[in-house]
């Protein structure tokens, strides 16, 4: 079986970032070992304290969270993007595992399938 | 690996990213806005030239000249392409990136 | 001894709209993949792409129509061309099935488009052998 490694890119506010969870779900739910990077704007999805109502959207916190009960193997977050964005792991939503650019090199060697979203 | 970028360098922080994650080994596609990263005097044409010697770089043909950018003008890293060679450096590569 | 072509079976995806220049790299390498003589085993029209399924959009008559075209080169080589139901749906893109079970006064989408879920995306993604994204 493949494996999927969704790179997931977009700012909370944004559709995008929606529908790249939608992704990351579906691929899980087929039974596609699967991981997600969060990285650049992606990162801010990640924060904790977010209250998406006021600007009269629905929260990806629920979406997030089913994230690892789906069963996405493998939840990372870019550490060059969140320092670049003064964010640190402790302020994540999720326990996400903190890679080096290095270490997202390896990851893209790792999976089958790369898709950006 | 093919890395495909498409996105201007300026407006966009992926072009960053898909330097950071190149690996020595790995190949660069520059297509749609990306190839704005070739114009000369600039600092995004820099990066590219200091990419190890062993990534290979290539260029949509097409994408270049809707930009105005001038073929005889770049560098000679750079190998200038058109849609079949794309077709044929996906099937050569084991794995295609769109950043 | 010559050498064989091997031929590949590819997934592509579009995530951008027709306003965006990755609409046509997308239809362009498309149509070189199959001159190239490999296959495409699905096209899948996810986010603004699925705008390129609507039958509505009126071109200026000196402007190119890139929704016209891909829907001739799918209905051409018969391709299997799936948008996503979720991001069509929030979109305004909808088949005569869609229109009648949400109500809505009109379809603006019919064949050669299959509106379907997100699973025909990820199940493209696990037997291709090249999966190509545009418009990310």
């Amino acid at each position: 079986m493949k494996s999927l490694l969704i790179i997931s890119r977009h700012p909370p506010a944004r559709q995008p970032a929606r529908e790249a969870l939608d992704v990351a779900l579906a691929a899980a739910a087929f039974g596609v070992p699967c991981g997600i990077l969060f990285m650049d704007d992606g990162v801010f999805q990640l924060m904790k304290g977010q209250d998406a109502a006021q600007i009269g959207q629905k929260s990806l916190a629920a979406n997030l969270q089913a994230l690892p009960l789906f069963g996405v193997e493998d939840i990372l977050v870019c550490q060059h993007s969140l320092g670049e964005r003064g964010l640190q792991a402790s302020q994540c939503l999720l326990d996400a595992q903190v890679v080096n650019n290095a270490e997202i090199a390896t990851l893209l060697e790792h999976y089958d399938q790369i898709v950006t979203l | 690996m093919l890395h495909i970028l498409r996105h201007s360098p300026h407006s966009e922080s992926r072009f960053a990213s898909c330097l950071r994650a190149i690996n020595a080994s790995q190949s660069l596609l520059l297509i749609e806005d990306a190839v704005y990263c070739l114009q000369p005097g600039t600092t995004t044409r820099n990066a590219l030239e200091y990419l190890p010697s062993s990534v290979n770089l290539y260029a949509m043909e097409a994408d270049l000249q809707a930009r105005g950018l001038a073929l005889d003008d770049l560098s000679s890293r750079i190998r200038i392409i058109n849609y079949p060679m794309m077709v044929a450096l996906c099937t050569e590569h084991a794995k295609v990136v769109s950043w | 001894m010559f050498l064989l072509v091997t031929s590949m079976n590819f997934a592509i995806a579009l995530l951008a709209g027709p306003q965006d220049p990755a609409a046509r790299s997308a239809l362009e390498f498309a149509k070189a993949v199959l001159s190239s003589g490999h296959q495409i085993s699905r096209l899948f029209f996810y986010r603004d792409a699925v705008h390129l399924a609507s039958q509505l959009g009126v071109q200026p008559q000196d402007e190119s129509d890139i929704a016209a075209e891909w829907r001739q080169f799918i209905a051409e080589h018969q391709l299997d061309a799936v948008v996503c139901i979720a991001a069509a749906l929030r979109r305004g893109v909808l088949d005569a099935a869609e229109a009648k079970r949400w109500s809505r006064p009109v379809a603006n989408t019919a064949t050669p488009w299959t509106l379907s879920g997100l699973g025909q995306w990820v199940d493209a993604l696990q037997s291709a052998d090249r999966a190509v994204t545009f418009g990310t």
